[in-house]
């Protein structure tokens, strides 16, 4: 016998075998008894049990995180805002108190602005204090 | 990205479960509980990280990730034997790899049937298969059994494809004889 037909029985060899084998193990996952079945079945309902658990753990991240943003939205923000006025170093607070200040010395509504609360009392005696000394500035 | 519909990836694992499970069975050396826990933890691993992969990519994934499972359950086991049980450690072949322990050859298989030739044969084969060593059993069952080519074994083991060459001759001369052994008995 030759190389080449050593080489042709080798891989006839190989392929009788690979076709043998895959034969047996068939046969073994076919002849599975009962018992173990249903212990394949229920691990496979364990598994997928197992996955509702991963998404209803992301759902209540989902659900604290919007809460979370709202809490933000509905407590934090508008002391944040109110902050901004009390600050009088704060520049957003300085350039409202501009604003106000300029609207109230160029036009003379200075009695219209309203106040609600003490801050606002505040600055409406800073802006009356400006008004008179406007009305009482000697130009000579 | 919306989770797929559950029932896709069951009936998947539904059709490969069998086969998983008696891979799992030959790697852990007829261990079922062991077995069925490489299972269950392998589907628990695709519905919880694959199952918003494409479908065409679940076989793959399912071999890699069983296979990886097989090789962690090796790992733990050579570890506890190497502290708890060193003698009756195998030891490792010329490859590094771990060789069959004596405490490992599988006792529950039953003794052949004389009357079936083929029930013989079956049970010499299985018995060959459980002693190899575990790498050369994987490169054998991927190829031989799930039909994956050379470079699919390789993704599915974590190797090169020179590995899975090596791991599939060495498998298939000794599996070989045993058959041919078997043969000439009759």
């Amino acid at each position: 016998m030759n190389r080449q037909d050593e080489a042709a029985g080798s891989d006839h060899a190989d392929q009788v075998l690979l076709q043998t084998a895959a034969g047996f193990l068939d046969d073994e996952a076919n002849a599975l008894d009962r018992q173990t079945r249903m212990a394949l079945a229920d691990a496979r309902a364990r598994a997928a049990a197992s996955r509702r658990r991963q998404w209803l753990a992301w759902g209540g991240g989902g659900m604290g995180l919007a809460l979370a943003a709202s809490l933000t939205a509905v407590v934090i923000m508008p002391r944040i805002g109110s902050d901004a006025i009390d600050n009088p170093g704060n520049p957003a607070a300085l350039a409202q108190l501009k604003t106000v200040q300029d609207a109230a010395v160029n036009d003379g509504t200075l009695g219209e602005v309203a106040l609600t609360d003490d801050t606002e009392s505040a600055l409406a005696d800073d802006l009356a204090f400006v008004a008179w000394l406007e009305e009482n500035h000697d130009p000579s | 990205m919306p989770p797929r519909d559950s029932s896709d990836m069951d009936a998947f694992l539904r059709s490969v479960e069998r086969r998983a499970y008696t891979t799992a069975l030959v790697a852990t050396r007829g261990k079922r509980e062991d077995a069925l826990d490489i299972v269950q933890d392998a589907m628990t691993a695709m519905f919880r990280s694959y199952a918003a992969h494409p479908v065409a990519e679940w076989g793959a994934l399912f071999h890699r990730v069983l296979h990886s499972r097989i090789n962690d359950w090796h790992r733990r086991r050579s570890l506890r034997a190497r502290f708890f049980l060193p003698w009756f450690g195998g030891g490792t072949d010329a490859d590094g790899e771990e060789q069959p322990a004596t405490e490992f050859v599988d006792e529950s298989i039953p003794a052949p049937d004389e009357a079936v030739h083929r029930a013989r044969q079956q049970e010499k084969f299985m018995r060959a298969l459980h002693a190899l060593p575990l790498r050369q059993q994987q490169a054998f069952m991927l190829r031989a059994w799930e039909g994956l080519d050379t470079a699919q074994t390789a993704q599915a083991m974590g190797c090169s494809e020179g590995s899975v060459k090596t791991h599939m001759s060495r498998a298939m001369q000794v599996l070989r004889e045993i058959l041919q052994d078997g043969a000439r008995e009759e």
